[in-house]
């Protein structure tokens, strides 16, 4: 018996087949619903005990990418807080009970396999990969927005033969970072899904638990790694290019 | 595509979690990135606020207490010269009724002596008329019969000359 790595499908809406790590998405969309309900009803002036986590966790985000940029802090808070809450939530769902454990057995030949109702949607490379595209995609759109059309080109092309080559190594670099950005947060996840899986396997109780502890903190970080990137990757794409390499020269520089 | 299968990649899937991921995003910002930050920011200036107004406040409550003080002490100082002159007065006061009484506690001696002399005088003048009008009776009786009435006239005319006199 083994975990697969694509995800099963559980059931399917014509020709749309709805796979368990989606159900995992759409339980975290439900949450995440209900604290935007919660919160759209009203921000109070003496905060209760929920409108006082979100604005801890609020604030204490906002005043990280602040320290970092304060100049696009604005523009950078939403998508990296939303990448850090979103993918923080789905890779703990994967610790929930039930989910990975609970589902329904199929005969495949001799072999009988259990395909689960609900499985941590970061361990589908559909997931990853799609928040990899919008964390690339929005930095490039950003780049252009704030540095403008001309300067983001000259990122990629140039007269001089060997920066042409270079913006040709930049472009096969965007599409690396979508995987690296994909392939990083579902091996992570996944990985920690067949510990866990292979561990309760030889004994259910209390054995898997140190590597339950380790995955909330791989899932936190793991969170926290895939918003900083595309935070760093946006601060390094809205800064003009002829400044951005004085920059990273100066970076460089202080670093040795 | 067979190694996009195998990893269970779907194109439809994957533009599913990017509108998901899209969905979530727009309504985060929008109802609570939004109206949080905001909060924050109007309750750190409340804050700010409250705080720059305590410090007034208390700068002012200084300076009345620093006032007050300053109006305590003229006003001591004030009635500690009021008194001090209220005292000064009073025995000026007191000096000049004394001497006052004393002027006419005299002045009631001085009248009192002069009319006891007048009352004297007048009492000498009633009791020496009485005495020469007792004498002359006396004379009148005593010489009645021994001398005849133009002697006796002229004993009276004498006496009487002489009692004026010595009057």
């Amino acid at each position: 018996m083994a975990i697969p790595i694509a995800a099963e499908p559980i059931f399917n809406i014509g020709s749309f087949s709805i796979t368990n790590t989606l159900l995992d998405t759409l339980l975290i969309d439900v949450l995440l619903f209900a604290l935007i309900i919660f919160i759209s009803r009203g921000v109070k002036y003496i905060p209760g005990t929920l409108q006082n986590i979100v604005e801890i966790a609020v604030e204490t985000y906002y005043n990280l990418i602040e320290s970092i940029t304060p100049k696009r802090v604005k523009e950078i808070f939403p998508i990296a807080m939303t990448f850090f809450l979103f993918i923080l939530l789905i890779n703990w769902s994967g610790l929930l009970p039930g989910v990975g454990t609970i589902g329904i057995f199929e005969t495949h030949g001799n072999e009988k396999t259990l395909v689960p109702l609900i499985r941590a949607a970061s361990s589908d490379l559909n997931l990853t990969l799609a928040l990899g595209i919008i964390s690339v995609f929005a930095t490039h759109v950003m780049s252009i927005k704030f540095t403008g059309i001309k300067d983001y080109l000259s990122r990629y092309f140039s007269l001089n033969p060997i920066n042409l080559f270079v913006g040709l190594l930049e472009i096969v670099l965007e599409f690396a970072k979508i995987v690296s950005f994909s392939f990083r947060l579902f091996g992570n996840i996944f990985a920690g899904e067949v510990v866990i899986f292979t561990v309760a396997g030889m004994f259910a109780f209390f054995f898997p638990l140190p590597f339950m502890v380790l995955e909330i903190i791989v899932g936190a970080v793991q969170a926290l790694v895939f918003s900083m990137l595309t935070m760093a990757f946006m601060v390094i794409f809205t800064t003009p290019h002829h400044q951005d390499k004085h920059t990273a020269g100066q970076k460089l520089a202080a670093a040795v | 595509m067979n190694l996009l299968e195998r990893f269970g990649i779907e194109p439809l899937l994957l533009v599913a979690q990017i509108v998901n991921f899209g969905i979530i995003l727009f309504a985060l910002q929008r109802f609570v990135y939004k109206p949080v930050l905001s909060m924050l920011k109007k309750r750190k200036d409340t804050i700010e606020e409250s705080l720059k107004q305590a410090n007034e406040t208390k700068k002012l409550l200084e300076e009345a207490e620093e006032k007050q003080d300053k109006i305590i002490r003229k006003a001591q100082e004030h009635a500690a010269k009021i008194l001090n002159d209220v005292k000064s007065q009073s025995k000026e006061v007191a000096l000049e009724l004394e001497e006052k009484a004393k002027k006419q506690a005299e002045r009631i001696l001085e009248d009192s002596r002069i009319q006891i002399i007048q009352e004297t005088r007048e009492a000498e003048k009633k009791l020496a008329k009485g005495i020469s009008e007792m004498s002359l009776s006396l004379l009148e009786k005593s010489l009645k019969g021994l001398f005849t009435k133009n002697e006796e006239d002229e004993i009276i005319e004498r006496a009487l000359k002489n009692i004026k006199r010595s009057n």
